[in-house]
């Protein structure tokens, strides 16, 4: 904030908040639009590759005996992880009154909604009769069949929805005010429903009042989801007795490794938002040392859950854990577990420098690799329809994000106005 | 024709056996071309389903290849799938490696049916004796050729899938306890004892499997990249210079890894003790398969098609599986729904040894018993309580309700 503007009566200065974060919302450029194309056209690839998949019989796929899980879980755990950090950017540093969150909590919860619609179309695709999909969702039926409750796989279907109702009402509950404020600035069938989704919010206290409650309350019930969704994927593995798997670290591992590849995908995010937009002002790069910080300490703790799993492996006389981690340390697949160690323990070290950490193209850079470690995590090979979806969720991920910025305000407005 | 009494000097037998075996090395590369176990001279190469079924000695099911011993193929530096021209003479043939556990140095060899015109006289009416064909030259093409060899291993790598006889005591007895009631069996609860020492890795079991339960051809493709469907397996292994084999087949656990984790109880016990697969059911997510020590379990990648004639092969009694879906052994749950059914209408148990699974059927030297174990006497009751029997993988605590036979206590 420079002088001029703290010159500025509070009246001149909420405008200017409004004007700039909804000036993001003004009519497209043509990069907006090719971007856009793109990643609709990605998700059509995917789609089509999908119902081919469903058309032909899962053998289009890599898959083969025993290998079972692959590709399609990993995306599954991959964008599930993504959601957890924007959960802990929004709620857990909302608890903690990190007030650099404010430039970063719509984008991320944004990211927790897009990124948990397109983590539950995974293990749909996977599914060899994605059809019957709803055998998995207890429902009374005449055959009094119901779900096995001892199955990791129906907790999932119980974390996952659980955590993408709470995440979407956070989402939507945070965003009430600002839609108030967005309405005055718009005209036309957006100001219609932007007035329905306001709820006729109009700013009193006792509005306020009931707002601040919900919002804290909110925050609390989705902080213990980033830690309990997460483990109860990693239950999937660790539940099972497939060697390499069935290990007690699991969900401490992979909830690190979530918050790990979250905030990298925060990062990927937020920094070509702030260019494209401008909200320099907004966005400093005090906030993205901040979540550097972040990145740096999960990447500390996944780097030893690496170690502990190589070390409990090696010293354990258990021949098959043994062989499991052998392999993939020296077998046929070496290059992805070293290119995964590379990009997920040694390049966030670098962060350990306070002058790479406020440089915003680096952190662009390491976040890209971190994202790129963690989807190394798993190792197979597979094929151009396996590819293609994945692709397509990608795909589909950004352009949701990309209507998302368009449509809806980017940042929290009325949090920034709080800070003022 | 009256008969003769014959006798059989065990003693004597043993010792012209003992000095009978191969030697380690030979002078000459020779090459020996011998009739194979599916199709004999080539004459059953008729019957394409038998390229389905493994050669037990490799694990390979379609295509050609020559045998060749671990030791010549280290020093030409041959592995698994190079391509090699085999010549003597004027003739030659071009044939991929398959490295050969139990193979002295210096013999190749190569099933008589995979060759058009082999380089020697065979008599039409036996397929004639082995022939051997001295002073073979083999080099490497450098190319590499795709065949299915199903066995992952030949070496059991330390797992004891058929344990030292001497560790059959400490193996078999672990302590258990489980949170969840257990099974109860009312009248029957269906076993299977395999003798180890009578199977002599034959597959006609495999054979019989296929054909009985409607078990899907998958062909070449598929099983090059390892999707094979047979719901039983022979696995061999080469240890101390001799080979054993292996039935794996559903193992039907008591306590079965597979059944907690299908989320939608298509994998479920049944009051008989077996591991029933639900197809219609089954959403497949594979965490069955996954979560199966024993690998037995596989899913159908493909709507697979039994184009005709093939189609009137079908057995009746089977259902077929849809793309998407887990199959896996049943322990030929259609003859136990039919055994029970004539039994019920003739107000009787079923009998023991009334019916049979059809690889129990076919096997020619009875190594593979079936039953029901709640009758004391049974023959698998018997044979699964005998002290040859052990379990595979009997720390898992899965509790098979497969009972293999083998050793004897020192």
């Amino acid at each position: 904030m420079n002088r001029d503007e703290s010159a500025m009566g509070i009246a001149d200065r909420y405008a200017k908040v409004d004007r700039d974060v909804l000036a993001a919302m003004k009519r497209p450029g043509r990069l907006y639009l090719a971007g856009l194309a793109f990643t609709a056209l990605l998700v059509v690839i995917g789609g089509a590759l999908w119902a081919y998949q469903i058309r032909s019989g899962l053998g289009v796929a890599g898959y083969t005996h025993p290998v079972n899980w692959a590709i399609y879980i990993t995306n599954f755990v991959f964008w599930v992880g993504i959601a957890h950090s924007g959960t802990l950017i929004s709620a857990v540093l909302y608890l903690f009154r990190a007030r650099y969150r404010t430039s970063f909590n719509r984008a991320a919860e944004a990211m927790t909604v897009f990124a948990l619609m397109v983590a539950g179309l995974f293990p749909l695709i996977h599914l060899g009769r994605s059809w019957v999909f709803y055998y998995l969702i207890p429902y009374p039926t005449q055959r009094q069949l119901w779900v096995n409750f001892r199955s990791p796989l129906v907790w999932d279907v119980f974390a996952v929805g659980t955590y993408f109702t709470v995440s979407l009402v956070f989402f939507y509950v945070g965003m009430i005010p600002d839609f108030a404020a967005a309405k005055q600035h718009v005209a036309g069938i957006r100001k219609r429903i932007f007035s329905v989704l306001s709820l006729g919010w109009k700013g009193t206290e006792k509005e306020w009042r009931h707002y601040g409650m919900l919002y804290l309350f909110l925050a609390a019930f989705a902080t213990p989801l980033v830690a309990s969704v997460h483990s109860v994927v990693s239950w999937d593995f660790a539940m099972s007795i497939v060697p390499g798997w069935h290990t007690t670290i699991f969900a401490p591992y992979f909830v690190a490794g979530a918050i790990l590849s979250g905030t990298a995908m925060v990062i990927t995010l937020v920094v070509p938002l702030r260019k494209a937009m401008n909200l320099h002002e907004y966005i400093t790069d005090d906030h993205f040392e901040s979540i550097a910080k972040i990145l740096l300490f999960t990447s500390l703790i996944v780097s030893y859950a690496y170690i502990v799993e190589f070390g409990l492996a090696s010293y354990g006389e258990n021949v098959f854990e043994k062989e499991a981690f052998r392999y993939r340390a020296l077998g046929e697949f070496r290059y992805l577990t070293w290119a995964m160690i590379f990009c997920n323990s040694l390049v966030p070290l670098t962060l350990f420098a306070r002058r790479l950490r406020r440089n915003t193209t680096f952190l662009l850079v390491v976040s890209l690799l971190v994202n790129v470690g963690m989807w190394l995590e798993r190792t197979y090979r597979p094929t151009y329809v396996e590819v293609g979806i994945s692709l397509g969720s990608f795909g589909l991920f950004f352009m949701l994000y990309l209507l998302f910025v368009k449509n809806l305000p980017v940042l929290s407005i009325s949090e920034i106005k709080e800070h003022l | 024709m009256p008969k003769k009494p014959v006798s059989l000097d065990g003693k004597r037998a043993a010792s012209a056996l003992r000095g009978a075996g191969p030697p380690e090395e030979v002078g000459k590369p020779v090459l020996f071309l011998t009739p194979s176990l599916r199709t004999f001279d080539g004459r059953s190469r008729i019957l394409p389903i038998l390229t389905e079924i493994p050669d037990p000695l490799t694990t390979i099911t379609y295509g050609t290849w020559i045998s060749v011993s671990g030791e010549t193929a280290a020093r030409a530096g041959l592995r698994d799938r190079d391509e090699v021209t085999v010549a003597s003479g004027d003739w030659k043939a071009v044939l991929p490696v398959k490295v050969q556990p139990g193979l002295p140095g210096g013999v190749f060899v190569v099933y008589r049916d995979m060759l058009s015109a082999p380089p020697v006289r065979t008599d039409p009416r036996t397929g004639g004796p082995v022939d051997a064909i001295e002073g073979v030259g083999i080099t490497k093409t450098g190319k590499t050729v795709g065949i299915p060899i199903l066995s992952g291993s030949f070496s059991q790598q330390g797992r004891g899938l058929i344990p030292d006889p001497v560790h059959l005591d400490e193996e078999r007895r672990h302590e258990r306890w489980t949170l969840y009631p257990e099974h109860d069996h009312k009248e029957y609860r269906w076993a299977m004892a395999v003798d180890l020492d009578r199977c002599n890795g034959c597959t006609a079991c495999v054979a019989a499997c296929h054909v009985e339960n409607n078990v899907p051809v998958a062909g070449k493709t598929d099983h090059l990249k390892g999707r094979e469907m047979s719901w039983l397996r022979i696995e061999p292994f080469y240890e101390k210079g001799k080979v054993e084999f292996l039935p794996m087949l559903c193992q039907q656990c008591h306590n079965a890894p597979c059944e907690s984790v299908c989320p939608v109880f298509a994998a479920y016990h049944n009051p008989e003790g077996l591991n029933v697969q639900v197809y219609n059911r089954c959403v497949g997510t594979r965490y069955c398969s996954n979560n199966c020590p024993y690998k037995v379990r596989r899913f159908n990648w493909w709507q697979h098609r039994w184009p005709t004639p093939s189609d009137r092969m079908r057995n009746p009694d089977v259902q077929a599986r849809e793309a998407g879906v887990m199959e896996k052994c049943t322990f030929c749950i259609q003859r136990i729904r039919a055994a029970k059914d004539k039994a019920k209408d003739e107000g009787r148990k079923v009998r023991d040894g009334e019916f049979t699974t059809a690889c129990a059927q076919s096997c020619p030297t009875g190594a593979i018993v079936f039953g029901n174990i709640l009758d004391k006497e049974s023959k698998v009751y018997r044979l699964s309580h005998s002290d040859r029997a052990y379990r595979v993988f009997e720390t898992l605590g899965t509790e098979p309700s497969v009972h293999y036979l083998r050793g004897r206590k020192p």
